[in-house]
Order: structure tokens, then C-alpha cells, then sequence
């Protein structure tokens, strides 16, 4: 039994067409001006592979090595069966068996699937857990550091905010972090709420309150984003997603960079509409506790379209407040089913009146 | 004598979508289950594939690299980037700014150092494990020359707001080309930064005045530069390599490709991979007076992986 194939000497490229014998000992290759004999323990077997296509048997325990290439398909089979002791390296490149189109999509949608679960549940579940778990203090430093830098492009009116914390601490609501409120002058309607207790409030926004309810309401939305870690909770599922994301894009192109990360968005706002439906509810739930009418959050949301339908541009609080309309219904759901016990607060009333003066 | 009439010769790549998706597919899932430590054996599959896929005169070349060669400088690389990441995101957390700032500029300092130290790892290892008909590739630079060659490259760029770029990049590439081996076959680029510089500036203005179509040959003339530039020298005979693709191809091959990707959602880049291949093997015609049944070995063996990964794990593209 022969095998054809090329012999290269290991010091120059050209390849010697050559006939290969195998011997119990020995392997002859006959090259065109002469024949070499290479006792089988010469072979490196190391070195040696067995590729899908081609065989390469390699001489010598010192590099450069003397190769023998053959190409023919049965000559691995042969090999062993000649040298049972010697163990070719085999490295298949190829899978060789034909993946149908079935299995193919079969597999894409399982991975597609894990990779689905995982950015709607696992890493959104992974980041919930781990900002749970950051310390209070750390929050409040996080949230009072970005709070000095945004406060620094305000004006904030002392007596007016002064009073707006008078007016909280009236709600008697059970502070896990100490509140404190700002009202800012701005031509925009706006209130938002810091990590650790800070509160803002634009004077814009507060002239447009017309009942104590409402204001109260209003602080009780944002204290909910307080306590309830909203912003810590929202960075964190914004860091886990970007991680991921970014993982999963270093081979993709650009194009498909950019079609996820707009996905990622929509994504985002749907949990901020989730964010804002929870401090709602718990919003809802320190007015029902602390005694003052629950419709004042109702007023809130009308008065805010008004703002928005009172033309010029959108104010700052819708946009980032969706949905209003079916907020309102839920609010209206969730007061039907409670029971209201209305405590009159004449402390607050005068509060009120006072914060209405001075606008 | 010699004859000149010889036919040209040009790299042949026989592989196709097909194979090269299924590779990548294992690939994929076999780093999902194992939590990304298959990466080094991943990416040994990968070479392995594209190398004896790709022939020259009918001969595959042959990547000898091996998984467990990389997994070390793996691991390495993989340490040092959660250091420095943690140094960072440390820097960043500490709510310093002044520690947060410092931790970057270490950070960006690093890098400067580590680009060129994994460029330089990643070459030796690579090109002195592949060969063509038992003749191996090597790297003959020198860290501290491509280190130096780095730093002040950047630095005059950031400088000369980016002009210098141009010169930097053509200086790194003679540099590179001008190490590499194979056998006693030497390469040498003969580009210029000026052409470069000129190219691009060029590109910019047009591409801008005609919306983007004149992008098209903007991509052909740089491609063109890179491989007209290229000389292969052997026995003190010099053969160049010819870029014959024109910008209709280009623009045929970018179409085409974008249209795949977006359609299957990204699962086609196996094939555009490959159509990108061999967009370029095609088209660059070797001198056929290269005689490559005349190289001789001239290499020695060297298997330190450290830099192998690093490029990719840093994102770098070498050559």
C-alpha cells in the first residue's frame, strides 16, 4: 500500500511529489532523485496533525521539521491501523456533518430566547438585587453629590422652601431618608427628586398648584421616588443593560449597534413609566395615611395637561411623566377602593395659604 | 532566464458561509456554557479555519497555534483589564473628582504602553506560528523601537490636531511590514505619509461635495495604497502586488454586504466576512516572478502568547 504525496525538506518551501510506503518500522518516501527511510520513532508526533483534507507527518525533535504531506482520505485509518501506538493529533475544522436549516433556526431561537430572558428578567432582577444592597450612605453621597451640582445653576428661594418643608414634615410621613425641599426659580414646570432625600421643586410648577391637596400629592410622588430608590434602581438596570449590551456588540457592526441601543430606550421608558405608576401608589398611600384627599393627586395630573395644553412648549414634568391620562385612571381605580379617612390639618391649610402669598 | 511572462498569483480562499457559520455558531455557544474561558480555543477553531481555507500555488497555509498556548496570556490579559477597569471604576465611584480624573489619565497612560506591547505580542506569536509549505512566518521588531514609534506618534497627532496621523500610521506600517518574515522572503512599504494625507484629505472633500458617493472610491484608492505599497522581496528581487478592484466593485461589495446584514439582523457576517476575503485575494495580483517554490527557512520557533489576546481584548486591529 502507497500513498502519493509531497515531502518538504523543512529548509525550503518546494514540495518533492513523493511516494509514501508504510512498514512496520519505517516510512520510505521515494522522492524523484532519491529515497529516505525515517524510522517510525523519528516521527514528532507532537507536531503531527491530521487536518480535515490532509495528513502532515512531521520528523525530528529540533525545528525546522521535515514534513510529509499527504492528501489522500484513508491515509489517517491506515496509519493508526500500521501504528497502533501512535495517536495522530486530529484536528477537524469542519464540522463535517450538514447542520439542516431546522436545527440551525431551532438553535438561533434558543439563543435568541437566553439572550431575550436575560435582558428582560435576569439583568433587570441581577441590578435590582445588587442596588438593593448599596448601602444608604452611600446613596445619599451619590445623591448630594449630584445634587451640588445641579443645584449650582439654580436660585433658590429660602423662604419658600423653608415653608415647603414645613408643609412635608405636616404630612407626618415616615421619613426612612430625611427630606429636604428646594423651591428653584425656573421658567419651566418641573419637580424632580435626588438619591439620599433632596428634593426640587420649580416655583413655575408650584404657582400652577392651586390646592394643598395637590401640592401635597405632588411631594408625595416625589418623596415615593425617594424612598423607593428609584434613581439607584434605574442606574443600576442602565449600567447591567449597557454591560451586556456592549458585550454582545463587539463583533456586530455599527447598524446593529444602533438599532439596539434605540430598543434599549424604549425599554428604559417603559420602566420609567413603571417607576412613575409605583411612586404614584405609594404616593397615594402617605396621603391616604396622613389624612388629606387623594383627589389632590387627581388635580395634580389635570392641572399638568392644562400646562401642557396651554400651548408654548411641553413642560419638562410630562415628558418625563408619560401617560398621564392613564395614570389618572388608575389613581381614580385605586381611591374607589380605598377608605378615606379625611383629617382636617388646620396647620397645613395655614402653610398653604402662606406659600400662596408669597408666590 | 527568468520569465517575465509568468501568470500572476493571487491568495485563493476555498471556504465558505456555510462551514464558517457553523465554526462560529460552536464557538459561540461553547463560550456562552464556559462562561467565555473557550475564547483562546475559539479562536485558535477560527485561524485554523481561515488559514487552511486560504491558498497560495494550491497550498493552504497552516496556523500552529495552539488553545492552550493562548490561554495564558489570556488569563493575563484578562487580569490586567479587570485592574485597570476596577482602577477606573473605583477612580469614578470615589465621587473625587480629582481622584476620578487621575485614575483616567493612569488609565489612558497605560493603554499608550499596553497598545503597542500587545501589537508587538500578538504579531511574534502569530506570524511565527503560521506557515506556508513548512516555511514559517516571524517578527523581527523590536518592543522598545514600536513603543517609542506609539507614544510619540500619538502624541504628535493629538499635536498637530490628527494632520500627522496620516504620516504616523504609514511609519508604523513600514515599520511592521518591514519585520515580518517569511523565510528568507522579506516585505517592505513603500507608501508615503504625504500620499496618505492627500488620499484622505481628498476623500473628505469629495465624499462631502457629491454626499457620499465618491465614499466608493475613497475605500478603493485607500485599499489601493495599502496593497500597491506592498513589496515582496526575495533573493534582493523585488515583486509587487496589484490592486485591481475598481470602485464599482467596492461599491457593489459595501451594498451588498449592508443589505445582508440588515436583513438577516447581523447573522450574515460569517459570509460577509468571507466575501470580504475574498474581495481582496481576488483582486490583489502577485507578481507572478515570486518564485514561491524558492523560500527558504530562516525562522525560529517562539510560542509566548502573551499579546495574542490583549489585541482582542482591547479592541486592536494589527495590520
Amino acid at each position: 500500500m502507497y500513498f502519493k504525496g509531497f515531502y518538504y525538506d523543512g529548509k525550503s518551501s518546494f514540495g518533492h511529489p513523493a511516494t509514501i510506503v508504510l512498514t512496520e518500522t519505517t516510512i520510505t518516501i521515494t522522492l524523484a532523485s532519491e529515497t529516505l527511510t525515517r524510522n517510525i520513532e523519528q516521527l514528532n508526533i507532537t507536531e503531527s496533525h491530521v487536518y480535515d483534507d490532509r495528513t502532515v507527518l512531521k520528523f525530528g525533535n529540533q525545528f525546522p521539521y521535515e514534513a510529509v504531506e499527504i492528501t489522500e482520505a484513508d491515509f489517517p485509518v491506515f496509519f493508526e491501523r500500521t501504528y497502533p501506538s501512535f495517536h495522530l493529533k486530529k484536528t477537524k475544522i469542519k464540522s463535517g456533518y450538514s447542520t439542516g436549516i431546522k436545527s440551525i433556526a431551532l438553535i438561533i431561537t434558543g439563543i435568541i430566547a437566553l439572550i431575550l430572558l436575560s435582558y428582560f428578567y435576569i439583568i433587570p432582577f441581577m441590578a435590582e438585587t445588587v442596588a438593593k444592597r448599596i448601602p444608604q450612605e452611600y446613596e445619599k453621597e451619590l445623591g448630594s453629590n449630584l445634587f451640588s451640582q445641579v443645584v449650582e445653576s439654580y436660585q433658590v428661594d429660602s423662604t419658600q422652601s423653608a415653608l415647603a418643608n414645613s408643609f412635608f414634615n405636616e404630612l407626618n410621613v415616615n421619613q426612612n431618608y430625611p427630606v429636604t425641599i428646594y423651591v428653584v426659580h425656573s421658567e419651566i414646570s418641573n419637580a424632580f427628586a435626588f438619591p439620599g432625600g433632596n428634593i426640587v421643586v420649580h416655583d413655575k410648577l408650584l404657582k400652577a398648584i392651586d390646592s394643598k391637596e395637590e401640592f401635597a400629592a405632588l411631594l408625595a410622588h416625589e418623596y415615593s421616588h425617594v424612598a423607593y430608590r428609584h434613581t439607584t434602581r434605574s442606574l443600576f438596570r442602565n449600567l447591567g443593560t449597557y454591560l451586556v449590551v456592549s458585550l454582545l456588540l463587539t463583533d456586530v457592526n455599527g447598524v446593529m449597534a444602533v438599532l439596539l441601543q434605540n430598543a434599549d430606550n424604549l425599554k428604559s421608558l417603559s420602566y420609567s413609566r413603571a417607576i412613575e405608576e409605583e411612586a404614584d401608589t405609594k404616593g397615594l398611600e402617605l396621603l391616604l395615611d396622613a389624612g388629606v384627599n387623594p383627589r389632590g393627586m387627581l388635580d395634580l395630573f389635570t392641572q399638568l395637561e392644562k400646562e401642557s395644553d396651554g400651548g408654548g412648549e411641553i413642560p419638562e414634568f410630562l415628558s418625563t411623566h408619560p401617560m398621564l391620562q392613564q395614570r389618572k385612571v388608575t389613581i381614580t381605580q385605586l381611591i374607589a377602593k380605598s377608605t378615606l379617612k379625611l383629617k382636617p390639618n388646620e396647620e397645613l391649610e395655614q402653610l398653604w395659604k402662606q406659600i400662596k402669598q408669597n408666590n | 532566464m527568468e520569465r517575465i511572462d509568468q501568470q500572476n498569483k493571487n491568495l485563493v480562499f476555498k471556504g465558505n458561509g456555510t462551514e464558517l457559520f457553523q465554526l462560529l455558531f460552536v464557538n459561540i455557544l461553547l463560550l456562552l456554557v464556559t462562561l467565555g474561558f473557550y475564547y483562546p480555543w475559539a479562536k485558535v477553531r477560527k485561524l485554523h479555519y481561515l488559514y487552511t481555507q486560504t491558498e497560495l500555488d494550491n497550498k493552504p497555509f497552516t496556523f500552529h497555534g495552539t488553545g492552550k498556548e493562548i490561554f495564558w496570556g489570556f488569563i493575563k490579559s484578562l487580569l490586567l483589564l479587570v485592574v485597570l477597569y476596577g482602577m477606573l471604576f473605583a477612580g469614578a465611584l470615589s465621587l473625587n473628582p480629582v481622584i476620578a480624573i487621575l485614575t483616567q489619565l493612569l488609565f489612558i497612560s497605560v493603554l499608550f504602553v499596553i497598545v503597542p506591547l500587545a501589537v508587538h505580542g500578538s504579531l511574534k506569536y502569530r506570524m511565527s506560528r503560521s506557515s506556508w509549505s513548512g516555511i514559517h512566518f516571524g517578527y523581527r521588531g523590536e518592543r522598545g523601537i514600536l513603543i517609542k514609534k506609539f507614544i510619540g506618534g500619538i502624541l504628535l497627532s493629538i499635536i498637530t490636531l490628527y494632520i500627522y496621523l496620516a504620516w504616523f500610521i504609514v511609519d508604523l506600517r513600514k515599520y511592521i511590514i518591514g519585520n515580518i518574515r517569511f523565510g528568507n522572503v522579506q516585505f517592505r512599504f513603500d507608501g508615503t505619509g504625504g500620499a496618505l494625507f492627500l488620499l484622505n484629505l481628498k476623500g473628505i472633500f469629495f465624499s462631502l461635495i457629491t454626499f457620499g458617493i465618491y465614499g466608493f472610491w475613497w475605500m478603493r484608492n485607500a485599499v489601493r495604497f495599502y496593497i500597491n505599497n506592498l513589496v515582496i522581496v526575495q533573493n534582493e528581487k523585488e515583486h509587487r502586488i496589484h490592486f485591481t478592484g475598481s470602485a464599482g466593485d467596492v461599491a457593489k461589495l459595501v451594498i451588498v454586504n449592508f443589505l445582508l446584514m440588515i436583513i438577516t439582523l447581523g447573522l450574515a457576517f460569517p459570509w460577509v466576512m468571507i466575501r470580504n476575503l475574498q474581495f481582496i485575494y481576488t483582486n490583489s495580483q502577485i507578481d507572478g516572478t515570486f518564485e514561491t517554490q524558492n523560500i527558504l527557512q530562516t525562522e525560529d520557533e517562539y510560542k509566548d502568547a502573551l499579546g495574542e489576546d490583549m489585541t482582542d481584548i482591547f479592541d486592536i486591529n494589527i495590520i
